[in-house]
Order: C-alpha cells, then structure tokens, then sequence
C-alpha cells in the first residue's frame, strides 16, 4: 500500500507529459507512466538520521566498587555523583542513577515515510538501610548497544548485543 | 470514473505533502525475559537474586511501608501514524488532523518484596495495570510540612 502510493503520487504529478511521450514513442501510456515514476520517486524521497543523549553513559568500572555492608550512601555520590531520582522506602532509600541513547533512522518518501527509533539506558538502582549504607545494588548498561536501523531491521539480535557489550569496558570480559 | 482521472484528482493533495502516511518502529530496551522470570521463585528468593538475574529496574515503588515493588518495562512496537493539513488560502487559518495507531503503553514486569525484601510475587503485564495502584498525585505543598 505504501509503495502504491509513492507511485501514485509521482506519476500523477507527471501524467500530461507522459500522454504525449506516449503517442510519440508508441508505447502504452501506463507502461512510461511506471518508468518515470520511479526515477520521480528517488528524486523525492531522503533519508533522515537523528540521535538523543541523556547524561553521560555510567562507568561500570566505578559501580563494581561499590560493596553492599560497608559503602555509604556519602560514598556513592562521591563516586557516581548526584542521583537522577531518590526514593523513600519505609525505613529504606534507594537512588537512581541513568543515561540513555536513542538512535532514529527514517526514509522520507514525502507522501510515506518509515522511521525507526531504537532507545536504549543504563540504569543503576542502589540500595541503603535506615543508617544510609548500601544493602544491595542492580545495574543495567544499554546504551552502547544502540543502533540506526531501518524498520525492517531486527536490533535485538543476541550475537549483536554481545559483540557490543564486549567492547565496553566494565560491561564485557574487559 | 477511471482510475487515473481519480489519481489526477488527488494529486494535488498528495503532492503538496498535506497527507502523510508514517510507520514508526519504536524499541526502548531490550524485552524482559520471560524465562528469568519463570526461574525466580517467591517466598525464597530475596532482592539480591532479583537484581542479579534482572538487571536494575526502570522504576521502584514504596509497597506496605517497608517493602518495595520493582518494575521493569520495554517496548517493541510498531504502528502507523499519518497526518493531513489544509489551507485553502494562503493566508487563512489551516486545519489539520494527526492520528497514532501505535500503543502508547509498555509491555513489563513487576516484583513485589516484603519488609525483609523477600520476593512476594510478580506478575507481567503492561504498564498502565502493573502501576495502577501506584500512581497518585504528590502531596499538597501544605500536607508535606
């Protein structure tokens, strides 16, 4: 449906020169209709690509000193910084550290256009008791594995992520 | 009428780009595997467990005072959009019409732990009813004080 109506769009647009080719050439008028439609086409559509960042990606190097039973909550921002969210658990608290990545690709094709956004965070949740020192910690790291593809492409493929995730360092076997 | 004069009919319209036809992939995270979760076992497993094979979540909620609910949510979706303006005079006011088909909510999971942070239960589904009993305003600035 798509494709129809980029053509339909082109060949419209150049339908009064194509009737007098047509009597010229002595090929049928639909037939060179399709033919300049294409090149018509390519001439209109483009391709867009465009990326978002928020804050910078976290150091998984840094999270792995953390240690659950002796680092304080004093000692995490000085090592990760400010929080982007903290949270009142009860008796507890937690805070949020995170960074995310979000690639577009898109092909305009002015009358039909396909876009593909691909988002992806890292995210680490520390955990402290009611003396604000750590009992536990979760960390996640995605933004390395962010990617502009087309919307036909597959971006979660496991072979893709794990070469990716071997290149970061803190993240892989590195 | 014949195709073609329909065509000629409705090529201005196409060709001034006042009808448009989108179709948006959105992927935000990589999906929650349904596998881990089946591996997780409540009133045994605690939040180390949790954290270790699920990663860090997106969200964490307060639950029962001292217990806490964990939620993890993605999206993998795909949908179609358009849009269509007019402007009949080049001055005059336009009217235009936008339309998403694409589900603006999230596919997750969610762990709910008690005050000794025991995994209680969890529960997949998406994200307006896993969150539905968390979402409240904040406090009046003088309820706060």
């Amino acid at each position: 449906m798509s494709l129809a109506l980029g053509i339909a769009d082109a060949t419209t647009r150049s339908s009064g020169c194509l009737v007098v080719a047509s009597a010229s050439l002595g090929y049928p008028a639909i037939m060179l209709h399709r033919l300049f439609a294409v090149p018509v086409l390519l001439l209109l559509s483009a391709c867009g690509i465009a990326r978002m960042e928020s804050n910078e990606p976290i150091d998984a190097t840094l999270v792995r000193t953390l240690q659950p039973g002796t680092t304080t909550a004093r000692e995490v921002v000085e090592k990760l910084g400010a929080p982007t969210e903290v949270v009142q658990l009860g008796r507890r608290s937690a805070y949020r550290y995170d960074a995310s990545s979000g690639k577009s690709a898109g092909l305009i094709l002015i009358v039909f256009n396909m876009f593909a956004q691909d988002m992806r965070t890292d995210r680490v949740w520390v955990f402290f008791d009611e003396k604000d020192v750590l009992t536990h910690y979760g960390a996640t790291y995605g933004v390395h594995r962010t990617q502009y593809a087309l919307p036909w492409e597959d971006v979660q493929e496991p072979e893709d992520n794990a070469a990716r995730d071997a290149e970061r360092r803190g993240v892989g076997n590195q | 009428m014949k195709p073609l004069l329909w065509l000629m009919l409705g090529a201005p319209l196409f060709a001034t780009g006042c009808v448009r036809l989108n179709y948006v992939v959105r992927t935000v995270d990589s999906p929650v595997s349904v596998e881990t979760l089946l591996t997780l076992r409540p009133g045994e497993d605690d939040l180390s467990v949790c954290l270790q094979r699920l990663g860090a979540p997106h969200h964490v909620f307060e639950y029962r005072i001292d217990g806490m609910a964990l939620l993890w949510h993605y999206s993998d979706s795909a949908g179609w959009g358009g849009s269509m303006s007019f402007s009949p005079v080049r001055y005059a006011p336009g009217a235009s019409f936008n339309f998403d088909l694409d589900d603006s909510d999230m596919p997750g999971a969610m762990l709910w732990f008690d005050a000794d942070l025991n995994l209680i239960e969890w529960r997949k589904g998406m994200m307006r009813d896993l969150t539905a009993g968390f979402r409240r305003r904040p406090a009046d600035r003088d309820q706060q004080q």
